[in-house]
């Protein structure tokens, strides 16, 4: 699981925004400026007899799987 | 026989439905827009001969019954079609970015062309959802929930700085995102993503006096968001706790995978159910994944509606059983489509 991936702090290279040419940055839209880096979940699941095992525990939701929700405590 | 119009990555809502339809005895045939996306184990013949037009498949050498089919679901079809993610210029010439946008604008006509008829040999089926309805207008979609009695919040599209400005300063903190479709750009090992974020007038300030078009919307206060799945006229609605969350507080989809949201079943009112179904009949559609937000106070605010929208993290969190009812749909549809042939 990449559960905790997503917290590193991200590489300079991570910013797409920054890394377009000043006219690619006048054409996209503001939500292109937080652009929202993340590594790739280890392997999509695109077949079902992938994604079974994985469905007891929990669900796959796009590029990711995700466990059944669970109560976190009282002020979640 | 159901005809299963999907994808071939990602799906896996399109996996668990096709087991449905298994388990209750029904047979379904999966077409993905790959398929005829110049995929080799697919053997694509269309002839027109005068009025007629004789359409045959051939996959893994088995010819498709497609004069079986008696309903027709369009989950998804060609998200990454192979021209895209294919340089297709040997050598680049002075002049290659403009060469290849347009063989690629063309190869996407060609695509789009035959995929329209394609579908169109199934028009005098039951359908659940049409690809023609696949790719909602937000914006058009706000309107039409206000005309329908949602509450929906204070919108902006502009280029200006000054004119965002105003409005940051009317209604405090915005958000912006995309007017179209939540999209991710993948790059290697690392994805970005066009998620729902925050501006506050600092953010604004530091924007530049002019922007390409882009959407602007106040920030509501929630208590919890919600998902509503709506199948047929019911509304399978879950609440997600993401204001607790720093991370999650503006987008969910922001996702704590280290400390999930919590996710609940929860039951609409009664009235809050009757303008989401009078939307969806404005809008014209049968299903769709609808985002509402419960603000702090008390209204039930409308964000938009996903015609294809995924619906396993609703259906799983709450326990609703909703790749059987879509099955189950279907199956109707099918019946429908038999008495009506």
């Amino acid at each position: 699981m990449d559960d905790e991936m997503g917290d590193l702090i991200d590489p300079p290279e991570a910013d797409l925004f920054a890394r377009l040419t000043p006219e690619g940055q006048r054409l996209v839209p503001v939500p292109y400026r937080f652009l929202h880096a993340s590594p790739l979940a280890e392997k999509t699941l695109s077949r079902l007899v992938e994604s079974r095992p994985y469905r007891t525990t929990g669900y796959v939701c796009w590029t990711f799987r995700k466990p059944i929700s669970k109560c976190c405590g009282p002020d979640d | 026989m159901i005809l299963i119009l999907s994808q071939s990555a990602m799906e896996p809502t399109t996996e668990e439905v096709m087991d449905w339809l298994e388990a209750l005895g029904e047979p379904c045939l999966r077409l993905n827009g790959g398929d005829v996306d110049g995929d080799a184990d697919t053997e694509l013949r269309l002839r027109i001969e005068g009025e007629e037009v004789f359409l045959g498949i051939t996959a893994d050498g088995v010819e498709l019954p497609l004069s079986e089919v008696g309903a027709v679901w369009y989950r998804r079809w060609l998200s990454q079609p192979r021209h895209e993610l294919t340089s297709l210029l040997a050598h680049d010439p002075a002049d290659g970015d403009r060469l290849h946008y347009d063989l690629r604008r063309n190869l996407a006509q060609e695509s789009r062309r035959l995929s329209d008829f394609l579908f169109s040999r199934f028009a005098g089926l039951p359908w659940l959802s049409h690809h023609r309805r696949a790719g909602l207008d937000k914006l058009d979609a706000l309107t039409r929930a206000a005309r329908a009695g949602l509450a929906t919040p204070a919108t902006l599209v502009t280029t200006e700085r000054e004119a965002l400005r105003g409005f940051c300063l009317r209604h405090g903190t915005v958000i912006t995102k995309p007017i179209g479709e939540v999209d991710m750009f993948v790059e290697g090992e690392r994805s970005h993503f066009l998620l729902t974020a925050a501006l506050d007038l600092a953010a604004v300030d530091a924007l530049p006096e002019r922007f390409a078009p882009s959407l602007f919307q106040e920030r509501i206060e929630k208590e919890y968001e919600l998902r509503v799945f709506y199948l047929a006229g019911e509304c399978h609605a879950m609440a997600i706790f993401s204001q607790a969350d720093a991370r999650t507080r503006t987008d969910f989809r922001d996702y704590n995978r280290a400390r999930p949201n919590r996710n609940v079943p929860v039951r609409l009112a009664a009235d809050l159910e009757e303008r989401l179904r009078r939307l969806m009949d404005d809008l014209g559609l049968e299903t769709g994944s609808i985002d509402l937000l419960q603000a702090a106070d008390g209204r039930e605010v409308f964000l938009e509606v996903n015609p294809v929208g995924q619906f396993g993290m609703v259906s799983k969190p709450c326990n609703y059983p909703l790749e059987k009812k879509v099955a189950e749909l279907l199956l109707r549809k099918a019946a429908d489509g038999r008495r009506d042939g």
